[in-house]
């Protein structure tokens, strides 16, 4: 089976999904590694560390919204601000246990969002993610 | 002389003279004719002034009446001249004659003088047609007159009524404000008598917040760049309560001058009231609903995602035997069910404070709070050389007890909590009053809160804005649950390393 990514990430804070979704990714076997971030700050330095080269960054972002420090939608506002350079392709997924219209409107009005998921992940709702991806 | 003498003498003497009917010749026919024209002439001159007399005498204001009576003299003077005529054919009495005669002539041209004095004032006399003409222009003019008096009564009268009996306040106003005339009504609305209200202006008893804007309308009045104004204002009653009226005003002009405005007021308190009302239920339903939401985002994350952790959990323990997970994800078994366990308890007690169960408000002083809390600081206060200093300039509010206690307790160990490292903590709390609030400051040295990043985030549940620090994200926002709750509202200024400063307001009626 070929890899479908090199790379994925997760920006979660909660430690158990953190966990569960590393290994779904691992055992689905179409993403050779996983990056983990406990929350937004975190996850935007290692962004802004490699924006220039990109190697190393994730194609696949999982992101949480309710997060100490930096929430997901700060990290957001942060992260389309970053000059990458031209040829890094990315798909970034809300991966959230909230499913109220306020959070889901405001997930559309960032059109660097491709898509909306409601906690808990399992292993064949990822697999359909995946597929999702071109 | 001798002749005059003679002549009076023998006035009535006919001896001189032959009777007519012998002297010369007279027929029958010719005699008699003479005699009964003569007697016809002197009886129809007798009738004419009798006639003349009664006219005048039935006459009140008649003019010309000293000529009317020269006319009924002269004409009864020719009558007897014609009279003594006929006589004289059986009794010659000529010299009688002669002064009837010269009588008559006297009165004749008293007549004609008369006459002639008065030919000027004739003449100026109106024709008849002209006269009748003007006499019916005169009726109209004086109907039209009359129609007008009554609708100008009418309308008079109108005012009065509207004045005196209008539910509608009505007053003229001098151009300065003073009032010049009230109605019934207006001494109703304002609960003042008649004769108070005129001793004083409207500038008196108006609302002191309504009086620029309302001496804005009287002075583009007055400059006469607008003719009428129509304004929602308040007055005080006599009473010291609130009238709100709608005020309309006109302004009437005499020569040029502003001569006084008139005032209408209706009153709208219960009107007013009742808008207010409404405007409070509806902030009170967007209260609501902004807590329902945030009820909905505290269940849709903290409540739901430790639930959704807990399910991740089983489907994954229940697929995968790898030892090192299965410790670790049981090891978090309990945490996360503790966590939904805490926050369910959050919200029972963010409820409690919504729906204001239990917690009643009481007099209660700030140093009483300071000094529980500092008592369950006692500890960190002592072993961190804190200095804390009050100027409590209002002593007392009225609010729950145990809510003022958690408000000192959260803000206090806060400001210890996110102390400067190697740095004593100095708190600075005082109290006063401001603006119809009761303002509490608490002001620390701390490491501060950059407010760009999470000014929004500042009193939400479960946010948290220091790494390395234990904190829950908890006690700031039912601090400001319970402030709301109680028509209070907190507010925090801040920058990194420059300390922080929370201000805290209380509802000031709370006031005893």
């Amino acid at each position: 089976m070929s890899l479908k990514l090199s790379v994925a990430g997760i920006i979660d804070d909660d430690e158990v999904y953190q966990l569960v979704m590393k290994r779904t990714i691992e055992q689905s076997g179409m993403v050779g590694s996983v990056l983990q971030f406990y929350d937004g700050e975190e996850a935007l330095s290692y962004f802004r560390e490699k924006h220039a080269t990109t190697e190393g960054l994730p194609e696949l972002i999982l992101l949480d919204i309710n997060m100490p420090y930096m929430d997901g939608w700060q990290f957001l506002d942060e992260f389309i601000k970053i000059p990458f350079k031209g040829d890094y392709r990315r798909t970034i997924f809300i991966v959230t246990s909230s499913s109220t219209s306020e959070d889901l409107n405001k997930a559309s009005q960032y059109s660097v969002v491709s898509g909306y998921h409601v906690k808990p992940i399992t292993k064949d709702k990822f697999n359909e993610m995946i597929s999702l991806l071109a | 002389m001798k002749d005059v003498l003679d002549f009076f003498v023998k006035l009535l003497d006919s001896s001189d003279w032959p009777p007519r009917w012998h002297c010369g010749k007279w027929t029958d026919f010719h005699g008699w004719l003479y005699i009964i024209s003569d007697l016809l002439i002197w009886s129809a001159y007798f009738a004419i002034p009798v006639i003349i007399i009664r006219f005048i005498s039935r006459q009140s204001h008649q003019r010309f009446t000293r000529l009317y009576f020269l006319f009924a003299g002269f004409i009864l003077a020719c009558g007897a001249t014609h009279f003594l005529d006929a006589i004289m054919f059986w009794v010659p009495v000529y010299r009688l004659s002669a002064l009837v005669r010269a009588i008559t002539a006297v009165i004749s041209w008293m007549t004609v003088f008369s006459l002639i004095r008065l030919l000027p004032y004739a003449f100026s006399l109106k024709s008849p047609q002209y006269l009748e003409e003007e006499i019916e222009l005169r009726k109209r003019t004086e109907s039209d007159l009359q129609v007008k008096n009554l609708l100008l009564e009418e309308s008079r009268q109108l005012f009065k009524n509207v004045f005196d009996h209008s539910a509608v306040g009505v007053a003229l106003v001098s151009p300065e404000g003073r009032w010049l005339n009230v109605n019934e009504s207006i001494c109703d609305m304002l609960g003042y008598t008649r004769d108070e209200l005129l001793k004083g202006s409207f500038q008196e008893l108006t609302h002191p917040e309504d009086l620029v804007a309302d001496m804005a309308f009287v002075t583009q009045m007055l400059n006469k760049e607008r003719e009428h104004y129509q304004m929602e204002k308040r007055y005080i009653r006599k009473n010291g309560t609130i009238l709100w009226v709608l005020l309309s005003v006109s302004l009437t002009w005499q020569e040029e001058k502003p001569a006084f405005f008139i005032s209408q007021l209706t009153d709208i308190t219960t009107k007013k009231q009742l808008r207010l009302e409404v405007e409070r239920k509806n902030a009170e339903l967007e209260a609501h609903i902004v807590r329902i939401n945030e009820f909905n985002r505290i269940v849709a994350h903290n409540l739901r995602g430790p639930a959704s952790t807990l399910i991740n959990m089983a489907d994954y323990l229940e697929k995968n035997r790898n030892e090192e997970d299965r410790d670790f994800l049981l090891s978090k078994v309990k945490d996360t069910s503790l966590l939904i366990i805490h926050t369910l308890n959050d919200l029972k007690e963010l409820l409690e404070i919504q729906l204001r169960q239990e917690q009643q408000s009481v007099p209660y002083t700030f140093k009483e709070a300071l000094h529980n809390s500092m008592q369950m600081l006692d500890n960190e206060l002592t072993t961190m050389d804190a200095v804390i200093t009050t100027k409590f300039e209002v002593d007392e509010v009225l609010f729950p007890k145990a809510y003022l206690d958690s408000i000192f307790y959260n803000l206090l160990s806060n400001a210890l909590k996110y102390r400067h490292e190697g740095k004593a903590p100095v708190i600075d709390i005082a109290t006063n009053a401001r603006d119809g609030h009761i303002l509490l400051t608490i002001r620390d040295n701390g490491i501060g809160i950059d407010l760009e990043k999470h000014g929004q985030d500042m009193f939400k549940y479960k946010k948290v804005f220091h790494k390395g620090y234990v904190s829950n994200g908890v006690g700031l926002f039912l601090t400001r649950n319970q402030l709301e709750a109680n028509n209070g509202k907190i507010e925090v200024e801040s920058a990194v390393n420059e300390g922080t400063l929370f201000r805290v307001y209380f509802e000031k009626k709370n006031i005893i």
